[in-house]
């Protein structure tokens, strides 16, 4: 009962999946947006500081020209223009820093809580309807949506506001002719959004053509062979010469489409210039609707074509928001609250006997009675002792084993010391498993098997000789002379593998506040690396391989051959091995020879296990202690190799074939 | 660099030359037009300082400026486009026409995606690299120096001083370029092992509840999202930092000009300008720093391109067959093929196979009486002459991959017409390699390969399919639809010989079924891998061919299917040579004669 509170207590954080609104990604970054916010507006009002001081600088040259002024005032005007400028580009400056930090922030907070969402999920739930496959795509839409938050938030400031100050600027100076100039802005803009049905279309057959330039361009390549066989190549070449043909065309209008008309757009907008140049001149002469002096002339010139090239951009504003919207609205649902395992390090609760009594197992979660696969099995298992599971195809071999670590469900009774399986909320504490798949991690051996960033294999090297004659850790220097010495002494591994279990708990209190913690930490690490290595027997391979343990893997293992991806899945799992293994088709990729000394190897490392072995080869199952063999009919029937060579027809016609060609050493 | 890209875009650019002169044409105007309307401008400020106003001649003139200005950048894009686009088609039009001329081999050891990616990503890049590069920059730096010709005219000063600048101005762009980029690249490097982080996770997710690595997993992937973030902050930094200062610097420029120019006697002649002139001197000082900064990023567009080229160059040298390459190989130009009515010898059971190679046997398995083996290699042509029935012949053939490690040495062999032949042995003994051999994929180093008396790699495309059925190892499917599937595009069969080839096949009524019929797409037709293998046999059988070859399936089917496919070779093989590598089903029923090598 004491184990079943403490258990409570490090079980997975269960909190009702409540899904994250985009405020509460927004909210944290609060300070960031004040920031945003303040140099956004003093920059794009600013940006008519540019204008406005040409126009005096102008116009205060003409008066020195006139010699109304001396260079004086022209001195202190291009001083406060230079500082004004200076101020306007500095708040650009962080302005544009700050939006792009917001952007990563943001996506930097969704990516980690949709990852959070990923690793938590069961194995079931991943498998279900490709979500894999969902959930990758989702992590693309981030980009996305943060892309999108950040054109958004730069267009709202740089399109939207430094609209609103030129227009203001304009109407300030001359509210009639700012009207009648910036008329043909929205002309501009509605043809714009007229043409953008041909522009769409235009991108389409270009996607189109494309896309079957690369369909036609694979084909011809994937399929050489059986062209050349059938003299076909020449007028394949032919056809997609035409491919070619038809995807230059569309390619050329799609782009001449996007980017001929940007000029054009811009020219529609400009005609206001010739009311601006004419009124505005009158201004001037003092014969139009305002008093202008030179300065205002160039200022409003000038203010104006800037306004003019900027609108003819403004509808990258609704696109963005737009794009942005889309891809929040797919990655929503993965938005759920961060979850956590409370203890980092897995504890690991012994456990003496494991008592399955009339169990019957399903794939399902919640099964009736008609989805069991293998029925009434019946076997127990004490420390130190072997039960091997064996059957034909496809009657729940897997399964069991499966069950065992919380996949599937089980009717019946099975019993880890008293404790009922079924009532264990983390069953990795009590169960290590390995399965078919060896999968493994694209990274380098030695990572793939402590599985533990703190304690990686270079900080071993260097600090074992750094710190070789350091105190306190005798414990360990005595394991690791042992460790040195013999490993064929298997009394001598025994004691390794005992003290590897005892010392597991006790090593984080001892050294707790150790400055060498680490060290002593890697040390030991480092020690029960080598062992498993040892036990699988890839000591010599590994030495063979470019980089030794610290040999890169591939993509899930892809650089070593199946034997090695298995062996090494193996040695993960005695590295991290719980009270009882469960090892499914452990020797699947080794030959008989390496199977049978591997076999032996893990016996004495794990005399104080309770270990599971599945498998359809039965090389090995005389040495076990008890077999359960699972007949095709859904029962079961345990016993040992001589009792089940004598009493199971199946087991026995298994067995017979299997020596027959070659597959058990006699 | 090797030139054949070069040579492409040279011959591209010469086929279009009238294109290619207009693409000068409008980068000179665009360059010539944008700079005309601050002369304008200036032209009236200074009419306006001397308080006339100005003639409305000049102020349409500005505004046709300007829109000839835009039309001129328009027509610069719409001829930069299309050209690129010749280029690229031209690249792709060489890379596909290289495909015909390359050696079987290149097929075998290139992967048909990487290669592919030569076709499509690469080639971009060559576009790229003439839009974005080598074109815009040419009319960059066209405008930064006329620019800075005007500013010269106008005032000697300026001048001067932009010139210092400029080179100064690029070498801090440059530098703010390419950290920028060795901050992406960390970014990408980053975001890939994100990307490949989160399907590992899925793949591995049993072993991770299993060992409780959740927090491990999660750490590990904190770790690179937060080596991309520094990244992708530090590249942000350099640009938000960059285009400030730059346009700080312009400002500079021109407080400069105004102060200089307003202390008037020596100063004013030097940097000598009028109220007009220093309106269109600010504009203009506005315009030099933009090509600037483009011309940056177009050193770094070129740079990056030329990773790609490289790769289509070394693909453009790959390996050519030479027999391909110096003729023509749609067809022939005399037919000199023998009469296809030869006797038919169907039945014949006479065996003839002649050995051969020290280190390779070759058993003949058949209990035919008939059969012989022969090994007279010393004097194989007397042999042959005589013996016209010969369909295949191999005469002393020596071959190998690689040029060293001979897969078949000083071989001979023979197969009459209408004879049916197992070829068995391990795997890498050599069967397939007879069987490309008989194809003419492969030329032999040593010795002759004849089919129908023609060596084998010089038989024409018109004449392959009369002669070679080929039922692959797995189906290929090709583009298009069912029929497709069958014809391989080649629309000179008819309706009838196409339906009576799926018959034979006995896929037709499978066929029939789909919604469409044979114009069914074939990725909507959902075909078993049984049903695939007889759209093979009915690909193999619509040319109605001499030679049947049947190479060992893969797939793995069930009993009735293998039946049915059983049937299908059966009834495709009525009539014709055969030669099939290890069929057991084909072993059993219709051998005449079994060769097993070592």
């Amino acid at each position: 009962m004491t184990r079943m509170s403490e258990k409570e207590t490090l079980s997975t954080k269960r909190r009702m999946d409540k899904e994250i609104s985009l405020k509460s990604f927004i909210s944290p970054e609060k300070k960031t947006l004040a920031i945003i916010s303040v140099s956004g507006i003093i920059y794009n009002i600013g940006m008519t500081a540019g204008p406005y001081f040409e126009g005096r600088l102008a116009n205060c040259f003409y008066e020195i020209v006139k010699k109304n002024r001396t260079w004086r005032n022209m001195l202190s005007l291009a001083a406060v223009y230079l500082l004004t400028i200076l101020l306007v580009q500095a708040s650009r400056c962080i302005k544009r820093f700050y939006v792009r930090r917001f952007a990563n922030n943001i996506s930097r907070s969704m990516r980690h809580i949709i990852y959070n969402n990923i690793v938590f999920m069961n194995k079931k739930s991943l498998d279900r309807e490709s979500t894999g496959n969902i959930m990758t795509k989702a992590i693309a839409d981030v980009d996305a949506c943060a892309e999108g938050m950040r054109k958004f938030t730069t267009e709202i400031f740089d399109t939207g506001v430094v609209l609103a100050a030129y227009i203001v600027m304009l109407f300030v100076y001359d509210i009639r002719l700012a009207f009648i100039s910036i008329i043909f802005i929205p002309i501009a803009y509605i043809i714009a959004e007229k043409l953008k049905v041909v522009v769409t279309k235009q991108n389409e057959r270009y996607k189109k053509c494309a896309g079957e330039l690369n369909m036609s361009t694979l084909d011809r390549i994937e399929n050489a062979i059986t062209f050349r066989v059938y003299g076909r190549e020449s007028r394949i070449d032919d056809e997609y010469e035409k491919v070619l043909s038809e995807y230059e065309k569309s390619a050329t209008y799609a782009n001449m489409w996007e980017s001929a008309m940007q000029p054009l757009y811009n020219i529609i907008s400009m005609f206001g210039i010739i009311f601006i140049l004419y009124y505005g001149a009158k201004n001037v002469m003092g014969t139009g609707y305002a008093s202008w002096d030179i300065g205002v002339y160039t200022t409003f010139i000038s203010c104006f074509t800037k306004m003019a090239l900027k609108s003819s951009k403004a509808a990258k504003l609704f696109n963005a928001v737009q794009k942005a919207k889309v891809s929040w609205k797919r990655i929503q649902p993965f938005m759920k609250e961060c979850k956590e395992r409370e203890d980092n390090r897995l504890v690991k609760y012994d456990v003496d006997k494991i008592t399955v009594k009339n169990a019957s197992f399903s794939y399902s979660d919640t099964s009736n009675s008609d989805e069991y696969i293998a029925n009434n099995i019946n076997f127990t298992c004490k420390k130190g002792q072997i039960v091997g599971i064996t059957g034909e195809v496809a009657t729940g071999k897997s399964l069991i084993g499966k069950v065992l670590i919380g996949e599937g469900s089980y009717k019946g009774s099975i019993l880890l010391d008293n404790i009922e399986l079924r009532n264990i909320y983390d069953k990795e504490c009590y169960v290590t498993y390995m399965g078919h798949d060896p999968e493994l991690m694209s990274d380098t051996i030695s990572e793939n098997i402590i599985l533990d960033d703190a304690v990686c294999l270079d900080d071993m090297l260097s600090k074992n000789k750094k710190h070789s004659n350091i105190a306190g850790c005798n414990i360990y220097d005595n394991l690791y002379d042992i460790d040195k010495d013999d490993y064929d002494i298997h009394e001598n591994s025994h004691n390794i593998a005992e003290n590897t279990c005892n010392t597991d708990k006790s090593l984080h209190s001892i050294y707790e506040n150790s400055e060498d913690n680490r060290y002593e930490n890697i040390k030991y690490n480092n020690i029960k690396y080598n062992k498993v290595i040892e036990l699988v027997c890839m000591r010599d391979e590994i030495n063979d391989m470019p980089d030794d343990d610290n040999t890169y893997m591939g993509n899930g293992g892809i650089r070593m051959s199946g034997g090695q991806q298995a062996r090494i899945a193996l040695a993960r799992t005695l590295y991290h091995a719980g009270a009882i293994l469960v090892l499914d088709d452990p020797f699947s990729a080794v030959d008989k020879k390496t199977e049978q000394k591997i076999f032996k190897n893990i016996r004495e490392y794990a005399k104080d296990k309770i270990i599971i072995i599945i498998s359809h080869r039965l090389e090995i199952f005389k040495q076990f202690d008890e077999i359960v063999m699972l007949k095709s009919d859904g029962t079961a029937i345990t016993g040992t190799h001589n009792y089940l060579m004598n009493n199971c027809k199946e087991y026995k016609t298994l067995y017979d074939i299997q020596s027959k060609v070659g597959d058990i050493s006699e | 660099m090797n030139n054949r890209i070069v040579k492409i875009v040279v011959t591209t650019l010469k086929k279009h030359i009238i294109m290619s002169f207009s693409t000068l044409i409008f980068i000179a105007g665009a360059v010539v037009t944008s700079l005309i309307p601050p002369l304008i401008l200036e032209k009236m400020v200074d009419e306006l300082t001397i308080g006339s106003m100005p003639a409305v001649r000049s102020i349409v003139l500005y505004m046709f400026f300007i829109a000839l200005a835009g039309i001129m950048e328009s027509g610069q894009n719409v001829v930069i486009i299309a050209l690129g686009q010749k280029i690229t088609h031209g690249v792709r039009s060489a890379m596909c026409k290289k495909l015909t001329r390359m050696k079987t081999e290149y097929f075998v050891d290139n992967e048909a995606g990487k290669t592919a990616s030569y076709f499509v990503n690469d080639v971009d890049a060559v576009d790229s690299l003439f839009t974005n590069g080598i074109v815009s920059m040419f009319a960059d730096a066209c405008k930064v120096v006329s620019i800075i010709a005007i500013i010269f005219v106008k005032s000697v000063g300026l001048g001067i001083i932009i010139v210092i600048l400029t080179p100064v101005l690029m070498i801090m762009t440059r530098q703010f370029q390419k950290r920028m980029l060795a901050a992406q690249i960390k970014n990408r490097i980053a975001i890939a092992k994100v990307n490949n982080h989160v399907p590992e996770t899925i793949k591995n997710i049993r072993t991770i509840k299993n060992l409780a690595l959740e927090r491990y997993m999660e750490q590990k992937y904190d770790k690179y999202i937060e080596e991309s973030y520094k990244a992708t902050d530090k590249s942000n930094l350099y640009d938000s930092i960059y285009s400030p200062i730059i346009i700080f610097i312009s400002s500079f420029v021109v407080a400069i000009l105004m102060v200089f120019s307003s202390f008037g006697g020596i100063f004013s002649s030097f940097f000598g300008i009028t109220v007009g002139s220093a309106v269109a001197i600010i504009s203009y000082v506005g315009k030099v720093f933009d090509p600037l900064e483009s011309i940056g990023m177009e050193i770094q567009n070129i740079q990056s391109a030329i990773a790609g080229i490289e790769r289509i160059n070394e693909y453009m040298r790959s390996a050519e067959d030479e027999y391909r390459v110096n003729n023509n190989i749609k067809r022939d130009i005399h037919s000199d093929m023998h009469n296809d009515e030869c006797s038919n010898n169907a039945n014949s059971n006479i065996i003839s196979i002649t050995s051969i190679n020290p280190n390779s046997s070759i058993t003949n398995d058949n209990n035919n009486p008939n059969s012989s083996i022969t090994n007279d290699s010393n004097n194989p042509d007397s042999r042959f002459a005589n013996n016209s029935n010969n369909i295949i012949e191999f005469r002393n053939v020596s071959f190998s991959y690689d040029g060293n490690n001979n897969v078949l040495s000083n071989y001979s062999l023979s197969i009459e017409k209408g004879e049916r032949v197992v070829l068995s042995g391990r795997t890498g003994a050599g069967k397939s390699t007879i069987f490309r051999l008989i194809m003419g994929l492969y030329e032999p180093q040593k010795g002759q390969i004849l089919i129908k008396d023609k060596e084998a790699h010089t038989i024409s495309e018109d004449k392959r399919r009369k002669i070679f059925g080929y039922v692959e190892q797995q189906f290929h499917p090709v583009t298009g639809s069912i029929k497709d599937q069958i014809t391989l595009h080649d629309d000179s069969y008819t309706m009838e010989e196409i339906i009576d080839a799926a018959k034979i096949a006995g896929i037709h009524d499978v066929i029939m079924l789909l919604k469409d019929g044979y114009d069914t797409l074939y990725e909507k037709a959902e075909l078993s891998q049984g049903q695939m293998q007889l759209l093979q046999v009915a690909r193999a059988v619509v040319s109605d061919p001499e030679i049947m070859l049947l190479d060992e399936m893969t797939a793995n089917l069930d009993s009735n299917t293998e039946k049915n496919i059983l049937n299908a070779l059966l009834n495709a093989s009525k009539g014709r040579t055969v030669i099939s590598i290890s069929h057991r089903l084909m072993e059993e029923s219709m051998a005449h004669s079994l060769y097993t090598l070592e």
